[in-house]
């Protein structure tokens, strides 16, 4: 469903990410794993159009998004929650789902996705009329999440869901996000956290210094010496 | 005095203060939406008066008609304004935006003084006439009409930002831009939008003044009373504008009636400094955002 290939990318003067492969096939769950600047954010801003590609290629369905804008490839169902989850903090939970479904694609499915979200996150439910700069850590991921399912999205890329959450909160989006990848949504997601992305990810690519440096399927990565010793804080 | 000297002079000044408060509405449109505090709004204003003016003196085509053609020009060159002026300078500083846009404006009013030797004119309403009456007491209706016409653009406005998935959209893009792009909302269109309703909405209020003040090159001098009426209006609410606007009109009116002329505009920022000394947040502001 999307390919990364041989990806270099970065901000006006610098290069943060090189020579970048990533594949995921529909249906998957795939994890990104780094530490603090490891390029997570800025892969992730290169797959959703948001930063500039100065080399090799993103392809989403075999179709080239190089070069679209983060609006135009919003359109074939590639949803990014962003990093820090951006929502609209002086509209109502309400609105910001709303929006969610603004992309000419959701819009019929409107009820069947507010529906979803209200499955899955009762407490936006209870909290509609509110607005979405009151609610707390957890409920604006959640709401950041519920946004993004509004879009109908057919892959979902994520950026540290778990930032600043306490760990029960982390262990409901996660299993949300199992959830939702068992209903047939691809699932791309970046994380520090590396126990989580290991135990629901099926397959994982670990970013180092704006390189790939080891990649595998979850159970094999999480056997690795080196990654027990750098990400899991095993000796 | 009596009473009907009062609710001609209320009149006067409720639609003196709705001028205002287009004017405060367009201003704050085109802020909230892109950031950018045009200082040519007043001369928005002008080239809207003028425009109206225009078509009165070369075609005969009736007041509904030059009213509509005006509102629809006038939507064009905000489009125009924004794509030549706003959209190569957003990334600039701040005050790089205002100063371009107060340079506009003043070439815009020069430009006119140059190419329109005439001094003032009006174009002809079909209110300006007209008297209602109300028991003894007559009101020009041209009064009645442009605080009607503000009234029902806040009306408007609220109805679009509150319960339409594009004014939400517009908010969205006040509010985080990447986010709204991640929404998959147009930003660019977005802006231009935003343009063509604040010079519309400067161009309706040019139209209503043209009759009861007359057109010069000078009318876009209006801007500071309606930026007044946004900032005591907590430059966030529409209601709040308006009624600030209100306020300020109707102290005006009432100020110039009792103490002469002069004192008109000396009210208008008194009533700021005072109200922002207590109020910091204007009247109808909180420190933080409020929904329209
Ligand atoms: N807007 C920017 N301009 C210039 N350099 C940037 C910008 N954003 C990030 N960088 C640099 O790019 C590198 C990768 O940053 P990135 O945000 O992609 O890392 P990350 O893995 O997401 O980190 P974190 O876990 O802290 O979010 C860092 O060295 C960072 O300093
Ligand atoms: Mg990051």
């Amino acid at each position: 469903m999307l390919e990364v290939s041989h990806l270099t990318a970065g901000y006006a003067r610098t290069d943060v990410l090189f020579d970048i492969s990533v594949r995921i096939d529909a249906g998957g769950f795939v994890g990104v794993l780094g530490s603090n600047g490891a390029g997570k954010t800025t892969l992730l801003r290169s797959i959703s159009g948001l930063t500039r590609v100065s080399g090799g290629a993103v392809l989403f369905d075999g179709k080239s998004v190089n070069g679209l804008a983060a609006e135009a490839i919003v359109d074939f169902g590639l949803i990014h929650v962003p990093q820090g989850r951006m929502l609209f903090p002086d509209l109502t939970i309400e609105e910001n789902l709303q929006l969610g479904s603004y992309r000419s694609g959701a819009r019929s499915v409107y009820s069947a996705n507010l529906k979803r979200v209200e499955h899955y996150f009762p407490i936006l439910s209870q909290r509609k009329t509110q607005r979405a700069g009151v609610l707390s850590g957890g409920e604006q991921q959640m709401l950041a999440i519920g946004r993004a399912l509004m879009a109908e999205p057919r892959l979902l890329i994520l950026d540290e869901p778990s930032l600043g959450l306490a760990p029960r909160i982390i262990d409901d989006i996660f299993d949300v996000l199992t959830h939702i990848n068992a209903e047939g949504v691809t699932i791309l997601v970046a994380e520090q956290n590396a126990m989580k992305v290991l135990e629901h990810a099926r397959f994982v690519y670990v970013l180092e210094n704006g390189r790939i440096s080891h990649s595998g399927p979850s159970e094999e990565l999480a056997r690795s010496e080196a990654i027990q010793k750098s990400y899991l804080g095993l000796a | 005095m009596p009473l009907g000297v009062y609710v001609q002079l209320l009149a006067s000044g409720l639609s003196t203060g709705s001028i205002y408060a287009l004017v405060g509405l367009g201003l704050m449109l085109a802020f909230k939406g892109t950031g950018v505090l045009n200082f040519a709004q007043g001369e928005l204003v002008t080239l809207g008066a003028y425009t109206a003016l225009f078509l009165s003196l070369t075609t005969s085509l009736p007041y509904w008609a030059i009213f509509i053609l005006t509102i629809l020009v006038a939507g064009v060159v905000g489009i125009v304004f924004e794509r030549l002026l706003v959209r190569p300078l957003m990334r600039a500083p701040e005050f790089t935006v205002v100063v371009a846009t107060l340079a506009v404006g003043l070439m815009i009013k020069d430009a006119l003084r140059i190419a329109w030797q005439e001094s003032v004119s009006s174009i002809p309403s079909p209110f300006a006439d007209v008297s209602v009456r109300f028991g003894d007491i007559s009101i020009n209706a041209q009064y009645l009409w442009v605080t009607f016409c503000a009234l029902a653009i806040m009306g408007m406005l609220a109805l679009f930002f509150n319960n339409n998935l594009a004014g939400k959209a517009m908010r969205a893009v006040a509010q985080n831009q990447t986010a709204a792009r991640l929404m998959g909302i147009r930003v660019n269109r977005v802006f231009s939008a935003t343009f063509a309703l604040s010079s519309a909405i400067a161009a309706l209020a040019g139209i209503l003044i043209a009759p009861i003040h007359g057109i010069e090159p000078e009318m876009g001098n209006v801007l500071m009373k309606g930026f007044v009426a946004a900032v005591l209006g907590g430059f966030n609410s529409l209601v709040g504008c308006v009624i600030a606007a209100f306020m300020l009109g109707v102290i005006e009116t009432f100020g110039g009636a009792f103490f002469g002329g002069l004192f008109k505009d000396v009210t208008a920022f008194a009533l700021l400094i005072l109200v922002l000394l207590v109020r910091p947040n204007g009247l109808f502001g909180s420190a933080e955002a409020r929904r329209v």
